[in-house]
């Protein structure tokens, strides 16, 4: 094993563990199974929430259809109440949070230079977890186990007495899925963006969709804890006879709901602060120039991840809560506004007068700046609590999280989609269906859910399988349920657009729209960890401004460790290549949660299941350790 | 079914309901103009041509990065204004609602079920007080204090025309003060989900003069009416000889349980299972016959009455005015 | 080809654009330098958190009682051999990080022995303390809280003191890379975590539950 004389070839590696990775290799499945790469873990992300996505759509329909005219019997209650359940479920855990992790693994790296994640075979993981989450989930739900107690599960309705079976049961972990797998990301995003980043990325040249990632990642990191308990406590009050939230014994309905959202407010803004980065990302890439406001632009998502905290109890204004307490939830309710206004007064000003490239990844953004913006207005409705008492549970809610939600997150995903797709696949989108796709969900979209701030305030009522002909709600239900189609109308032009594009699309090169960040300055798609260097930056729009260097003397699986204010270089750490181990420990962990449905012991044997392969994980092999990264002494 | 009742927070019959609203047309005013403002410079910004001094890439000369800064903090201060102003609006407006004091207040109890509204008037002479289900009468311009509770899981009372919602929440009593301020009906329904039949728990307000008021109210205090007919006495022991006493109760006679909801005057409401039926002896007989025909999951359980007695027990009950 | 480096920096320029060389960099950080270390640290604040909520919950549930604790009071001995057992142990761990850093291989994997068995003892008496708590979890709200509490921190306890267990035994087995040194200071870092955490449960426990 003695070490090659150039320097760009790969050393060669010990003979064993060169001799399993080339077992791993040749069979598809194991080599599927063993992927730790971060552009294949990040796109497996945003594939398999987009499956979701639909799934979560479809069932959406069903619903619209149902309430389409009054006293209609497509579906009944109690398959009506498991869809909005699962339809909510779906779309906050296992679409709109993966998706935007799965953007992060996908494109942080690329961005700051890096070769990899900080944490590689820790993101498959996640990876395997999430993917089982979600097909336990469905699973559960055509085996007629689905849950039916509305996606934040509010006891005593969730609990032992009035939630019989196990959908309740199903609900609560898959909440453990979910959240295991995104704290496991927020994680790695974390210590990547701190100490991966390319020599001469300070912190204050970071693209702005690093930093929302990073952010974000802080907020799951904070946040996610609590639905974990939340969950946790609701679990073992099924389960093993707690009362967390049984009156009787001193327990309380109300702890759950401070507990869930406390994490589902901030939920909201880990799903929103990485849609407003695609929106810095694009804006600058269609104006073709600098963001304007820089610093107030990262400020400010720091000041909304901050302050997003301090909202929760907005939820609960409608349970008596005492008015000074309230207005303290309402001020700050408020005051969160103001940053995203900053938000938004920064593109218009990078937009005013730089005559911008009118594309499909554009057009998103517009489409986003003109409807997220209703829904904070009404968001800002809401906060105050009159206003709020009359709205609270109703349709104008409904109305109002589905505009911050789909105008907020979706429509910069779909513009983001469209703006990396050459990155990703090597291949240019087609415009024209781009621009017929962005039409037909935009005018959908309004058709289908402004009706329903109307609806709220003529007193629908959220969550109601049926309603009255009297109440003169029909007209209203039927124009939102043909807008849903024609949003279900766009979306499928958008896969055709991309299925199509995918196969057949002009050749794209490294930088078809001619961005600024480094993910740009790599091929398309991009190269493995292997074969990519870890870039030099000297600006914070290195491809308009300076030749990009690079970083030599690094072995192929190599990572650059750098510090992390201002990007110095400090060492090396060896990325470990494929391995089995993440999607072991994933089965695992999965057996272990699905056990605890049925009997706490399955925590027990779960736990040691879980603590042989991770032991058998860590464990060095000779075969792996590399000749001269030996320490002085052995054993 | 007799007509359907006001349900509009839009069209508000109660101070509340008053207040909120225009307090809404405020928010909603501002809001319009804050789009207005905003899209507008959206739209004035894209038309705006790139200037010759300006290449790509590169930000703005400094005096037009200067103008847009000062462009940007006075919106953002404008905005800031804005909010607290919103801000203030609201508070001044919740404490408004609060000041409405239950002095002289009407007293009513109500405990949330899956899913139906249990309603009693309490009074100091307990052979005063009345309990009856979803529907409710208050005299006009008179405070209603509503005590509100839930026996089993979260519910939420609302009157959209009349004024806020407030959860019931087992273990927590809850008291919310209404008044309404102008006559008629006003439909209400339970707004937080309560399982399976949360979209038929309505209820009906109906808002009276005093007179009108105090007439009900005693015709509610009296006790059932005595069948008048043979067919409604046979009616009333199929009643007492059936399952129906195990959670029915009606007044004047031995059925005195409260598992269900009290149908002393059950033939007086404009409508039965919580608003889902008209109130006419052929509803009455089917929903007994099969209840989970009309709603899915009720509690109730199937009559298991011979369909004789099935129309004479219909009768009995439709005559409890 | 022509080649210069920029001044106050490593950056080489030349014809084929800027470049630094890293080949001399070592290959281990530690404490803030390494990237395990943060992700650590950030796995604390996790867990942090998830304890904090119930810490929130314990006084939140306190407030739905007139008589406090409405069990039987909790025996204070086990807790505090317990706690004292738990903090005794964090000063073997501590002492290991100086030949940890040095990369001393005997002194650090002595040190870390000590630390498990004074990590085991702390188990044992957490066991002992566990089963003198004089009620089930099924009695009340504060019981329920209670019980939860200690299950999420015995689970850290144990966890903290098995993953100790197979550095240890790595560190005497091999073979071993200078990044296992790295290891060694984050399985320290969390052993603190773990004791550490305890305290303030401690002080509320058995301060405000048992000896008011």
């Amino acid at each position: 094993m003695t070490a090659e004389a150039s320097p760009t070839l790969p050393r060669a590696l010990p003979t064993a563990k060169a001799r399993r990775e080339r077992v791993i290799e040749r069979s598809r499945v194991l080599r599927f199974i063993s992927e730790t790469e971060h552009q294949a873990i990040g796109l497996r992300f945003v594939v398999t929430a987009l499956v979701f996505f639909a799934m979560a759509g479809a069932l959406a329909l069903l619903m619209r259809l149902q309430l389409a005219r009054p006293g209609l019997h497509v579906v009944g209650p109690d398959l009506y109440n498991q869809a909005f359940t699962m339809h909510g479920s779906t779309m906050m855990f296992l679409f709109a949070v993966p998706v935007m992790q799965g953007m992060g693994v996908y494109l942080v790296p690329l961005m700051i230079g890096a070769k990899s994640l900080a944490f590689p075979r820790l993101s498959a993981f996640a990876y395997w977890t999430y993917l089982f989450g979600g097909i336990f989930l469905w699973l559960s739900f055509f085996m007629n186990t689905g849950p039916d107690v509305g996606w934040f599960s509010y006891p005593p309705l969730a609990g032992p007495e009035y939630a019989a079976g196990k959908r309740a049961d199903v609900w609560a972990q898959l909440i453990t899925f979910t959240e295991l797998s995104a704290l496991a990301i927020a994680v790695n995003l974390i210590a990547t963006i701190f100490k991966q980043r390319s020599p001469g990325m300070s912190l204050d040249r970071m693209p702005v969709f690093v930093w929302a990632s990073l952010v974000t990642a802080f907020m799951v990191v904070f946040a996610m804890p609590a639905v974990m308990v939340a969950s946790t406590m609701l679990a073992l009050d099924r389960l093993v006879g707690t009362h967390f939230f049984n009156p009787a014994e001193g327990g309380d309905p109300l702890l759950w709901q401070h507990v869930f959202w406390f994490f589902g407010h901030p939920e909201v803004y880990i799903i929103f602060l990485p849609a407003l980065g695609f929106v810095s990302e694009i804006v600058t890439t269609f104006t073709r120039r600098p963001l304007f406001g820089y610093t107030p632009v990262v400020l400010a998502n720091v000041a909304t991840a901050i302050l997003a905290f301090g909202l929760w109890v907005h939820h609960m204004f409608a349970t008596g809560i005492p008015q000074l307490g309230a207005s303290f939830f309402t001020a700050a309710s408020i005051v969160i506004a103001v940053p995203t206004g900053v938000q938004f007064f920064c593109w218009i000003a990078t937009i005013w007068g730089s005559g911008p490239r009118y594309a499909a990844p554009f057009l998103y953004v517009l489409a986003f700046l003109a409807t997220f913006i209703i829904g904070g207005l009404t968001g800002v409705m809401q906060a105050s609590v009159p206003i709020d008492t009359q709205v609270h549970d109703t349709f104008f809610v409904v109305a109002h999280f589905h505009y911050t939600l789909i105008g907020g997150a979706v429509f910069p995903l779909l513009g983001a989609l469209h703006y990396w797709f050459p990155k990703v696949t090597g291949r240019l989108s087609d415009e024209r269906l781009g621009w017929i796709s962005c039409a037909l969900v935009f005018a959908g979209f309004h058709l289908t859910f402004f009706p329903q701030h109307i609806l709220g305030l003529h007193g629908m009522t959220r969550r109601i399988y049926t309603y009255a002909a009297t109440t003169g709600w029909g007209t209203l239900n039927l124009v939102s349920t043909i807008g849903a189609f024609l949003i279900g109308a766009g979306l499928l032009v958008v896969l055709i657009n991309l299925a199509r594009s995918y196969r057949s699309g002009m050749a794209a090169g490294n930088d078809p729209w001619q961005g600024p960040s480094l993910e740009w300055h790599y091929a398309s798609p991009p190269p493995r960890m292997e074969e990519r260097d870890v870039a030099i930056v000297a600006a914070r729009y290195p491809l308009w401004t300076a030749p990009v260097g690079k970083v030599v003397g690094l072995e192929p699986r190599e990572e650059l460790i750098t510090n992390v204010i201002d990007a110095e270089p400090s060492h090396k750490e060896k990325n470990p290549g494929p391995s089995l181990s993440p999607f072991f420990l994933a089965l695992a962990t999965s057996g272990t949660i699905i056990a605890c449905i049925f009997t706490p012991w399955g925590l027990v044997w779960g736990a040691v299941v879980i603590a042989l392969v991770l032991t058998l994980w860590y464990w060095p092999r000779r075969s792996e350790v590399d000749e001269h990264h030996l320490s002085e002494e052995q054993p | 079914m007799s007509d359907p009742g006001a349900i509009s927070a839009l069209e508000p019959a109660g101070t509340q309901a008053e207040q909120i609203r225009r307090l809404f047309d405020g928010y909603l005013g501002v809001s319009i103009l804050v789009f207005i403002l905003v899209m507008g410079a959206l739209v004035v910004g894209l038309r705006r041509e790139r200037r010759e001094d300006e290449p790509p890439h590169e930000e703005s000369p400094p005096d037009v990065m200067k103008r847009k800064a000062r462009v940007v903090g006075s919106a953002t201060a404008v905005t800031v204004v804005t909010l607290v102003v919103l801000l203030v609006m609201s508070v001044v407006t919740g404490r408004a609602l609060a000041s409405l004091t239950p002095r002289d207040a009407l007293a009513i109890e109500i405990t949330g079920h899956r899913w139906w509204w249990d309603v009693k008037y309490p009074d100091a002479i307990s052979s005063n007080a009345v309990r009856t289900a979803y529907e409710i009468h208050v005299p006009l311009g008179r405070p209603v204090e509503l005590r509100l509770v839930s026996h089993d899981v979260i519910h939420s009372f609302w009157v959209p025309s009349l004024g806020p919602k407030r959860d019931l929440i087992p273990g927590k009593p809850s008291t919310l003060v209404l008044r309404a301020d102008r006559p008629g009906t006003f439909d209400g329904l339970c707004a937080e989900y309560c399982g399976l039949q949360h979209a038929n728990m309505r209820l009906r307000v109906v808002v009276e003069p005093e007179r009108e008021f105090q007439a009900w109210l005693t015709q509610m205090r009296a006790p059932a009416r005595e069948p008048q007919t043979e067919r409604e006495e046979h009616g009333r022991s199929v009643f007492l000889a059936g399952r129906c006493v195990a959670c029915h109760a009606i007044v004047g006679t031995t059925a005195f349980a409260a598992v269900g909801p009290d149908l002393t005057h059950v033939g007086s409401r404009s409508a039965i299972a919580m608003g889902t039926l008209p109130n006419d002896v052929r509803s009455i007989r089917s929903w007994i016959e099969d209840p989970q025909h009309a709603k899915a999951g009720v509690i109730m359980p199937e009559g298991g009455i011979s369909d004789g007695d099935l129309d004479d027990l219909a009768l009995y009950l439709s005559s409890l005015r | 080809m022509t080649e210069h480096v920029l001044p106050g920096t490593d950056i080489v320029v030349s014809d084929d654009g800027p470049t630094i060389d890293v080949t001399d960099l070592p290959r281990h950080g530690f404490g803030r330098k390494s990237a395990l270390f943060w992700g650590v640290l950030v796995f604390i604040m996790i867990e942090t958190t998830a304890l904090a909520i119930m810490f929130g919950s314990y006084l939140y549930v306190r407030g739905n009682f007139n008589e406090w604790p409405p069990s039987e009071r909790l025996q204070v001995t086990p807790g505090i051999l317990t706690t004292v057992m738990m903090l005794g142990s964090c000063v073997p761990m501590q002492l290991s990080l100086k030949p940890c850093h040095e990369m001393a291989l005997r002194p650090t994997r002595r040190l870390l022995v000590v630390g498990v068995a004074l990590g085991f003892a702390a188990c044992g008496l957490r066991a002992w303390e566990i089963a003198s708590i004089p009620f089930a979890w099924t009695d009340n709200a504060y019981a329920s809280v209670l019980w939860t509490t200690y299950g999420m921190h015995t689970i850290e306890l144990g966890a903290s003191v098995l993953e100790t267990l197979v550095m240890a035994a790595v560190l005497y087995r091999g073979p071993l890379e200078e990044k296992h040194f790295e290891d060694v200071e984050v399985t320290a870092l969390f052993w603190w975590f773990a004791n550490l955490v305890w305290l303030p449960f401690a002080a509320l426990f058995y301060v405000d539950g048992a000896l008011r």
